[in-house]
């Protein structure tokens, strides 16, 4: 019976305690419950699109708000509601300047028993880049260029707190756009450092010259998502999206203009920033919540020897001694181990899903005046050989793309081209996409999201 | 023999009961409770709990200051037989900080228009569809005037006013710094000659709690 009871209390001790803790805990990450007259109260003041992303808003608090902040922001941008995004974008933005100097929800991340994902959401670094990249080109539309460059060189900045020094500041997009705008309102000299860092990192993006007054901006594919494996809790992984696309032609009136070129990966800017400073805390919480767990075994198992101890001992005294002992093992035992399982190891797994793959640019001429463009979608990269292709085809498609005007733009050559290099085209994908060109005005630039991208 | 437990009684059986929920209490309450803060009014010159390294209100009006001063013991407005007449150019932005540009010269006008008591005057270009519209209502008779007012045109800009912000910004594991160069000019409308110009520097530095990096 004793030994029962010892083992009974083994069991039910720590988790009577880690029960009543984790219950507690679990209140710290629930959603608030939102009444549905405040859920469509606060609906009202928001567009139908929106959806569920709005009782999101209200139900996540304040510690997922920049998230989904910006989950509505591209939503409002992909539809092209760009007063909407500006909003939420600009909300967004302000948090994420704010430096976060030892706040509360700070120090309870860092502490044993919260989880990281307790901390207000500020997002990856190439997730703050991005919301930096969307609202520099919704100032770029408005025409307001150097508050353009301004937020590019805030996406730029984000991308300089990765501890690989390799791999700083690697986001060549920021550096083309923030050269572009340096071109267009100050003078080509100045972009010259700009353009050559961008060409370094992407060897297709060249300076656009004085007279390209059209830049298309498009987004591929999907982005990364971050996880953690079993076991491993407090390492933050991240997985690929999925890259099912990866060329985009342009063509005008059945001619082709040109291919875009990547200027960004998103896949890449998440798996290369290398680690956090923030893993060694984990670590160092992993460590504790081990020893802890090592401990308590320990005390239960000393507990309940004592109990075993006691319970044959005919001396009264000393079973009564033997007893004390044993509680007060069992005690301490339980406690440990409580303690050891509500510490908390798991790295934050928050991730901007809507956000998409890569990032292609074109730059190009177009009179003033109405032009519909039409953008389709392959299955092959125009521009690199698979590895198992033949010299050949891939050659005269690259000086094909390099020299249109010499080549011919037609879309007979276009299609032999694609068909010489195997490239298949993702028909349900193409977009048309209209393009206004004012008299007068510096740039036009034109957002086009991605066919293929999480909804978010 | 008796389970060792039952004889010490049902008091001691309750500790793990009362421990966990001396842990539940103590460990998260309040976790997911938003504090709120009442509405209060703050001092503009002053930072606020919500501070970054960017553009803020403080530093607006830090800048606003200093300029209004150098403006008015500049010899081409402290000096000037007549009132000089300004207009706005809009200033331009070298910074990593996206910033509402109208902001800066409008705080600097009205800081000089109270302070100046009529040595500055300046032009309203930001009205001129409105001014000329009541000017053509006026001389077609629509509306009255006082014809001693009557002017053959609107008036022209002795000066132009205007600024430009340039930024150092570098960041990395140490945190990131930010240093804004704030300079502002007054440019002669008719020789192009830069009769003023002044400068104000603001760096700030910050690092970002751990769990963010």
């Amino acid at each position: 019976m004793a030994v029962y009871t010892g083992s009974f209390l083994r069991r039910l001790l720590p988790l009577l305690a880690a029960g009543g803790l984790l219950a507690g805990c679990a209140a710290a990450y629930a959603r608030v419950n939102v009444s549905e007259k405040d859920y469509r109260a606060a609906a009202r003041e928001h567009p139908a699109y929106l959806g569920g992303m709005v009782r999101d808003l209200l139900e996540e608090g304040r510690r997922n708000e920049v998230l989904n902040w910006n989950r509505m922001a591209l939503r409002a941008l992909r539809r092209g509601d760009r007063e909407v995004a500006k909003r939420y974008f600009d909300g967004s933005i302000r948090e994420i300047n704010r430096v976060f100097s030892n706040s509360e929800r700070a120090k309870r991340a860092r502490s044993l028993w919260f989880r990281e994902e307790i901390k207000d959401f500020k997002g990856d670094p190439y997730e703050r880049a991005m919301v930096f990249f969307y609202r520099g080109l919704l100032y770029y539309m408005d025409g307001e260029l150097d508050n353009a460059r301004a937020a590019f060189r805030s996406g730029q900045i984000q991308d300089a707190f990765a501890e690989e020094a390799q791999n700083r500041s690697d986001f060549a997009v920021f550096d083309y756009l923030d050269a572009r705008v340096t071109q267009r309102i100050d003078s080509p000299e100045d972009a010259v450092q700009a353009f050559a860092r961008a060409r370094s990192l992407r060897r297709r993006l060249s300076a656009p010259g004085a007279e390209e007054n059209v830049l298309l901006v498009a987004t591929l594919n999907r982005g990364p998502v971050k996880y953690t494996a079993p076991g491993r809790r407090q390492v933050l992984l991240y997985r690929r999206g999925s890259e099912r696309l990866k060329s985009i032609l342009i063509l005008k009136d059945g001619l082709l203009l040109g291919a875009a070129v990547r200027a960004g990966d998103l896949n890449y800017q998440a798996t290369t920033r290398g680690g956090r400073e923030f893993a060694s805390i984990l670590n160092g919480k992993v460590q504790f919540k081990k020893t802890t767990d090592t401990l308590g075994t320990g005390a239960l198992a000393t507990g309940v020897i004592l109990s075993r101890a006691a319970a044959m001992e005919r001396d009264s005294n000393r079973r009564g001694a033997l007893a004390v002992g044993s509680l007060a093992a069992l005690a301490v035992g339980g406690t440990l181990k409580a303690i050891s399982a509500l510490t908390r190891t798991e790295a934050d797994t928050r991730t901007w899903t809507a956000l998409p793959g890569q990032i292609y640019l074109w730059s190009g001429k177009l009179p003033p005046g109405e032009h519909e463009l039409e953008f389709r979608y392959y299955w092959r990269d125009v521009w690199k050989p698979a590895a198992s292709s033949a010299g050949g085809a891939w050659e005269e498609a690259g000086r094909m793309l390099a020299d249109l005007d010499k080549f011919g733009r037609s879309s007979q050559r276009v299609r032999r081209m694609l068909r010489s290099i195997g490239a298949s085209e993702e028909r349900d994908s193409r977009r048309r996409v209209t393009v206004r060109v004012e008299p007068g005005k510096k740039d036009h630039l034109v957002f086009v999201p991605s066919p293929n991208a999480h909804e978010g | 023999m008796e389970p060792l437990f039952c004889s010490m009684g049902r008091a001691r059986g309750r500790a793990p009961l009362a421990l966990a929920s001396l842990l539940f209490v103590w460990g998260c309450v309040g976790g997911n409770v938003e504090v709120g803060r009442p509405v209060t009014r703050v001092d503009p010159s002053k930072e606020t709990r919500t501070t970054g390294v960017g553009i803020e209100s403080g530093n607006i009006e830090e800048v606003a200051d200093k300029m209004v001063r150098s403006i008015l013991n500049a010899p081409v407005i402290a000096r000037a037989k007549n009132t000089p007449t300004v207009a706005l150019l809009p200033v331009k932005n070298n910074t990593r900080f996206p910033i509402n540009k109208k902001i800066f010269l409008a705080v600097i006008k009205a800081r000089l228009n109270s302070q100046a008591r009529g040595r500055v005057y300046f032009l309203a270009r930001e009205e001129m569809a409105a001014i000329q519209a009541e000017r053509k209502l006026k001389r077609r008779g629509k509306v009255d005037f006082d014809p001693r007012r009557r002017r053959r045109a609107v008036g022209g800009a002795d000066f132009f006013l205007t600024g430009r912000l340039h930024g150092l910004s570098t960041a990395g594991r140490r945190g990131v710094s930010d240093t804004i160069y704030y300079t502002f000019k007054l440019i002669d409308a008719e020789s192009s000659v830069e009769v003023w110009e002044d400068i104000i520097t603001i760096k700030k530095e910050g690092l970002d709690d751990v769990i963010y990096r």
